[in-house]
């Protein structure tokens, strides 16, 4: 049996995140088996993908490009009734999609695509700090929501940033940290105990 | 198979698949250890926020005597608090466990490189100045590692170097190397020298920030001769 093409497909699909070999094989004898019109499909968008979609050019979030502009921007940025003076700073476009999930956040974003790493020798070189500083001074931003994850490099890229954009004159704010929403105390690490505690509120 | 119960330093920390984790330890009584963390990616209940980097953890591994160990169990035995919440301590600290993590072979004990790492996370922890305990920890890994730099005496003809000249230091000779014996391209001053001296013997003297500076330069070269610091 020549089976050639049907390794190369099942190998390409285990290299996405959580596709092990076997998972990718049942994908390809299903993508052959049932309704073509699936696999047509999938190949065309999968082919257009690339150039569909592309990082929008002001805040790193995905962004459809559009021939008729110049500038590939996302419908965050596009969007006339988000609040420009708000500006949350994530690292990664899966943090953008999270907080947009919770539906609360009016202003816009910021994709850093990196954290600093002190253990990994990622230092503040590797950030795209000039190009932050340049949207606050182009957008008008007022506050900055620092909304780095809850960890040592996400920690250490929020001291970073509190550092470099104090003297622009910004409100800088952190998103909270401690024990989660149906959690119980009993459980919680002494990191996030401690840090629930420190950044107690006022009933 | 074997039960390891130890304190632990967290080195290095990789996203394996989507859900573990493969970590790279420091534990007291076994040295440098990687160990896979099953559910560790979504801060599984049993090793809750444990696994972050300058808290000394308490650790149970089950270790097979190769490759991959599997880290069963890990909790937070002390909080360093005020190291992370400062980025000079973070960053300081951090280099530091990168170069210990490139320094010690896996599965060697190192009591002194423990001892060394503990005493730089607890001295930033207490407030003191994160450049100069990284520029004395680093001077010390070196020693603990076996690649200690020479700063009293000449390393080829032993003749002590005279005091307020400026130092010649070979990082690939381990040390000071006198006009005699035909120098080196690397000089110091005076001050750099009796400061790296004393770091390297527990003491901590007012230093200068220069002088710091030079001296952590000067260990990370002298790791780089041993190790690949890159990778
Ligand atoms: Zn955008
Ligand atoms: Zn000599």
């Amino acid at each position: 049996m020549n089976t050639g093409k049907l390794t190369r497909l099942t190998k390409l699909l285990a290299r996405l995140p959580g596709v092990g070999e076997k998972t990718a094989q049942r994908y390809v004898l299903f993508l052959l088996t049932a309704d073509e019109v699936v696999a047509r499909e999938l190949g065309r968008e999968l082919s257009a993908l690339r150039d569909n979609l592309q990082p929008c050019a002001r805040c790193g979030n995905i962004a459809e490009v559009d021939p008729e502009r110049a500038e590939t921007i996302c419908s965050i940025c596009a969007d006339s009734k988000r609040d420009a003076s708000l500006l949350c700073v994530v690292a990664r476009v899966h943090d953008l999609m999270a907080i947009e999930r919770a539906g609360t956040m009016r202003g816009r974003y910021f994709v850093l695509g990196k954290l600093l790493s002190p253990l990994e020798g990622v230092g503040p070189e590797q950030l795209p700090l000039g190009k932050l500083t340049a949207r606050i001074e182009t957008d008008g931003v007022r506050e900055i929501i620092v909304a780095t994850p809850p960890s040592v490099d996400g920690e250490a890229t929020a001291l970073f940033l509190k550092r470099e954009l104090e003297p622009f004159g910004v409100s800088l704010t952190r998103i909270a940290s401690g024990v989660p929403h149906g959690g119980d105390l009993e459980f919680a690490d002494p990191i996030t105990m401690g840090r629930a505690l420190s950044g107690r509120q006022r009933i | 198979m074997r039960r390891i119960e130890s304190e632990a330093l967290l080195l290095r920390s990789i996203e394996l698949g989507e859900t573990d984790l493969v970590v790279t330890l420091l534990t007291e009584t076994d040295g440098k250890l990687a160990c896979i963390v099953r559910g560790g990616r979504r801060g599984s209940h049993r090793l809750g926020g444990a696994l972050e980097p300058f808290h000394t953890m308490h650790v149970a591994i089950d270790d097979r005597g190769r490759d991959l160990s599997t880290l069963r169990e890990a909790r937070i035995e002390r909080v360093r608090g005020r190291l992370v919440s400062t980025l000079e301590g973070v960053e300081a600290a951090g280099a530091c466990l990168r170069w210990a993590r490139h320094l010690f072979p896996v599965r060697t004990p190192e009591p002194q490189g423990w001892t060394t790492l503990v005493a730089l996370l607890d001295a930033i922890d207490e407030g003191a100045p994160p450049r100069r305990e990284l520029a004395a920890a680093a001077l010390c890994l070196l020693t603990d590692a076996g690649y200690g730099l020479d700063f009293e005496r000449c390393v080829r003809c032993g003749k002590p170097c005279p005091h307020g000249r400026p130092a010649a230091i070979d990082t690939v000779r381990g040390g000071l190397v006198c006009q005699a014996c035909g120098g080196a391209r690397r000089v110091i001053g005076s001050d750099a020298r009796l400061l790296a001296y004393a770091l390297q013997n527990g003491e901590r003297p007012e230093a200068s920030t220069d002088d710091v500076e030079i001296l952590v330069a000067l260990a990370e070269d002298a790791m780089a001769v041993h190790a690949d610091l890159a990778s």
